[in-house]
């Protein structure tokens, strides 16, 4: 299949706003002022089934159809470009390797909304893709897809890179705006909805990179030749980032709805050192982990979803026979109570408390009850906190106590891992 | 705490930033990237003079700052050596590449080297897990780790290349 | 529309729905948590206050409504038409249960030696919604003020202490700060299990209204230097009176003993002081003497 957003991700100079009009590039942007009225795009980007590639898949479409169109106030066009899920790398490619084509996405996705004004929102960490796109933002000021009456069209737009400060909350959409405002990343609560009570009080829209970088090809080539690629219901291209314990990772542009065994064994070389599979976490750590009978599931947002786990980010996390499952919860609850803001009780002292029970029984210091515990807090933070990031913490306990008690059970017994992963660092 | 007092340079451009944006606070992030670029770290008289240049209280950039964990605070080395020890990263040896650099430093994680020279720290997913393990240093990457690479790196970095 | 304008039957702008199988009117816009007081229902809550924001942060008010998958906050969820909210079903009670669990989990539990015993919402809570095992057999989070002295209090003020460890982080001080005196001399630092309560190193509180803190604060961890380890609130009697410091005449309540006030806090009127005190009202009692050896 030919690949839409990834098509010149291995052209080298593919970031200079010359070598991407070259392939192509910045075609759509004068189609979509002049061809159609924001109101055709929305419709146009419903059309194309195009959904959220940030986790929870909302259609793009729809979140754009709740800006109030009445509204007198300034309407904010947010890209999401905080990539903290663990497990996703692929929106720091899209954004060194080929940058122009996710600002053109902006363009249009502003001009759809009425937004004369729009941020990329960067993880801090990511200070050279930070330097990417303020370069790639100049040229695209000079060449006048930027500023003032663009392309002669009467349409105006500012757009500037922002750095976050490291903060995995700041990936969540009202963290992500409270961020902005300078405040300390602590989730807002919902209702009011971005779309009407949003940046600084307006009407704002968030959108992943990925998405966004979705839109100048649906612009181009219709609504109904994305929506004919993947799945009836999970349209176009993912990008799936493939990580652990696989012999080719890396980022791979694939229909929604590929086998996650033609991803791992066919793009990524299967497992390294020619050990057995043992589960796969399908869409970045907060997506329930898959054991590997699951393989030939299609990866997609109805699919996985009907699998007991989650398409997510689509950050693929491979795991062979040597893993241990208990250290793997381990190590997330680890992340989950770093990343906690602290705002919710649920979230701020539940994980805090998994993660000392975790060590413990990692540490040969487990309880018999211990798991039922677990369990039993995982219920107390998951749906009871302010945003979905309960939700999402309790994912790494719950679902390997589900699909491997039996490690935990040893654990606990034997005071060691049921296997051992070796050394790997050499 | 050492009293920094930040160059002029810096000044300028942290308060060119007080009316870029249609709130204030909202320079508060841009200012820290400016003072971790050009002071490498900061510490209470810092927010102060930032909060001064914003014309926002101390407890408003205070109470924000303290929320991020990417700035670098007052005593890190001249090097910060962050390694990611998420999944992708422990999966492919991270804890082992901590237990390296602590043997090859001779600190702990969380520690200082007495020169002055080198922090190491572990952190979350920095988001290369397709070039695990990896850690970033200051502002750097440093991708698919080996022992072998690690002690190049140490050697230049201590050379000042 | 004016308050004026409108009548009590101006049906369009009233809202009806049932609490516990008890139908109640409101008007539209109207939170579940007040509709539910209106009918004399308990609905507890550590974060909410009157006067302040909303935040949703101790999801001590989670309730059942009747179509929504999840709990909802009470404090922050308006009314519907037609709405069927429950307030005690097994899932809101083992959501409370949840909610003070957690909260206890790291409390020192140092009740007998805290001021806010006898009058502490965390207290009142736990005895009416709690569970009496704990599950916990971690070491207690510990914020140490220096670690020479081991010590638990920091003085914030010349009037206030903060304990760290009793603080279930609702932020009402913070917030009355910001939102009702207008200061930000207190504010919240770090995130996640290490989050704070704090003034900025070497400045303390300073403004005039900061002993709303300590009457705010929901547990122990604010108190006020003049009343600690002095008498507990239960041995006192409460003399309802008028402050005497200048023209406003805030409502206070004077606690005594033996002739000798302990302390002085408001008595709400809204009409007067909207439940604020001044720190010359609240401690002023000190300096004229009443206050005694």
């Amino acid at each position: 299949m030919e690949k839409i957003l990834f098509k010149y991700i291995d052209v080298p100079d593919q970031y200079e706003i010359d070598t991407y009009i070259k392939n192509g590039g910045y075609r759509a942007l004068p189609k979509a002022l002049k061809e159609y009225s924001p109101n055709d795009l929305i419709e146009m980007v419903k059309k194309s089934g195009l959904r959220g590639r940030g986790g929870a898949g909302f259609p793009a479409g729809l979140k754009w159809g709740f800006v109030p169109k009445d509204s007198p106030n300034p309407k904010f066009l947010l890209c999401n470009a905080d990539e903290g899920e663990p497990g996703t790398f692929k929106d720091r490619w899209l954004i060194e390797k080929d940058p122009h084509q996710l600002i053109e996405g902006i363009i249009i996705s502003s001009y759809a909304i009425g937004a004369h004004r729009a941020f990329i929102y960067i993880r801090g960490e990511f200070a050279f893709g930070a330097e990417r796109l303020k370069n790639a933002i100049s040229e695209a000021y000079q060449k006048g897809y930027l500023g003032r009456n663009i392309l002669g069209s009467g349409f105006d737009l500012d757009l500037e890179v922002y750095r976050g400060g490291g903060a995995y909350i700041c990936g969540e959409e009202t963290s992500l705006m409270e961020s902005i405002e300078g405040n300390r990343g602590n989730p807002r609560l919902k209702p009011p909805f971005p779309a009407s009570v949003g940046l600084y009080k307006n009407p704002t829209v968030i959108n992943n990179v990925e998405t966004l970088s979705n839109v100048p090809h649906i612009v181009l080539n219709g609504a109904l030749w994305y929506a004919k690629i993947g799945m009836p219901k999970s349209t176009g291209t993912k990008i799936f980032s493939l990580s652990g314990h696989v012999n080719r990772p890396g980022n791979y542009e694939l229909p929604m709805g590929t086998p996650l065994r033609e991803l791992i064994y066919d793009h990524g070389g299967g497992i390294k050192d020619e050990r057995e599979l043992k589960a796969v976490i399908p869409g970045g750590v907060s997506t329930p982990v898959l054991t590997s009978q699951l393989v030939n599931v299609k990866m997609d947002f109805e699919s996985l979803f009907e699998a007991g786990s989650l398409l997510g980010s689509g950050a693929v996390i491979v795991m062979d026979e040597t893993t241990c499952m208990v250290k793997v919860a381990y190590r997330l609850s680890r992340f989950y109570e770093h990343e906690s803001c602290g705002k919710c009780v649920p979230c701020r002292e539940g994980t805090r408390w998994i993660r000392m029970i975790m060590a413990r029984i990692e540490n040969g210091k487990g309880r018999e009850e211990d798991i039922d515990l677990l369990l039993d807090i995982c219920t107390n933070i998951a749906g009871k906190t302010v945003c979905p990031m309960g939700d999402a913490a309790v994912v790494p306990i719950m679902s390997t106590i589900q699909k491997f008690r039996e490690e935990y059970e040893y654990h606990i017994k034997n005071k060691k891992c049921m296997v051992d992963l070796g050394t790997r660092f050499v | 705490m050492v009293q920094v007092m930040l160059s002029e340079a810096t000044q300028k451009k942290i308060a060119k930033l007080k009316d870029r944006y249609p709130e204030k606070k909202t320079a508060i992030l841009p200012a820290m990237h400016v003072v971790f670029k050009e002071v490498g770290y900061y510490n209470q008289n810092i927010l102060k003079q930032i909060a001064d240049l914003l014309e926002l209280s101390q407890m408003e950039v205070s109470e924000t700052v303290s929320f991020y964990t990417y700035f670098p605070r007052e005593g890190v080395g001249k090097y910060h050596i962050q390694v990611c020890t998420n999944l992708s990263c422990s999966l492919l040896g991270a804890e082992e590449l901590v237990k390296y650099l602590e043997y090859k430093l001779k600190i702990k994680a969380g520690q200082t080297t007495t020169d002055g020279l080198f922090t190491i720290s572990t952190v979350e997913c920095l988001g290369s897990c397709g070039t695990a393990p990896v850690m970033q240093i200051n502002q750097t990457y440093y991708e698919n780790l080996t022992k072998a690479k690690v002690d190049q790196i140490l050697e230049d970095l201590k050379k000042g290349k | 529309m004016d308050r004026a304008d409108k009548t009590d039957t101006d049906e369009a702008d009233m809202v009806n729905l049932s609490i516990d199988g008890k139908e109640v009117t409101v008007e539209e816009g109207t939170t579940i948590l007040k509709a539910a007081q209106k009918l004399g229902i308990e609905i507890p809550t550590f974060c909410w206050h009157d006067k302040l924001e909303p935040v949703g942060a101790c999801r001590m008010c989670l309730v059942e409504v009747e179509k929504m998958s999840k709990l909802q906050i009470a404090c922050d969820t308006v009314v519907s038409e037609g709405m069927v909210v429950k307030t005690n079903t097994p899932q809101v009670i083992k959501a409370r249960k949840g909610v003070l669990e957690f909260l206890l989990i790291n409390h020192p539990l140092d009740c007998p030696t805290c001021d806010k015993g006898g009058e502490c919402d965390l207290q009142n809570f736990v005895f009416r919604y709690g569970s009496d095992k704990s599950r916990f057999v971690e070491e207690k989070r510990r914020f140490i003020v220096d670690p020479k002295s081991k010590l638990d209090d920091l003085s914030i003020s010349p009037q206030i202490i903060r304990n760290m460890n009793r603080c279930i982080l609702c932020r009402k001080c913070v917030r009355f700060i910001n939102q009702i005196a207008g200061e930000n001399d207190l504010g919240t630092f770090r995130r996640g299990a290490k989050s704070e309560i704090n003034m900025l190193p070497d400045i303390p509180v300073d403004n005039p209204y900061s002993g709303n803190v300590v009457e705010i604060c929901p547990v122990g961890a604010l108190t006020s230097q003049s009343f600690r380890y002095k008498i507990r609130v239960w041995q006192t009697e409460k003399v309802h009176t008028i402050c005497p410091n200048c023209g406003d005449g805030c409502n206070i309540t004077l606690w005594a003993k033996d002739d000798r006030v302990y302390r002085i806090t408001s008595r709400r009127n809204d009409r007067v002081d909207e439940g604020f005190l001044c720190d010359k009202g609240r401690f002023g009692f000190e300096f004229v003497g009443l206050g005694g050896g």
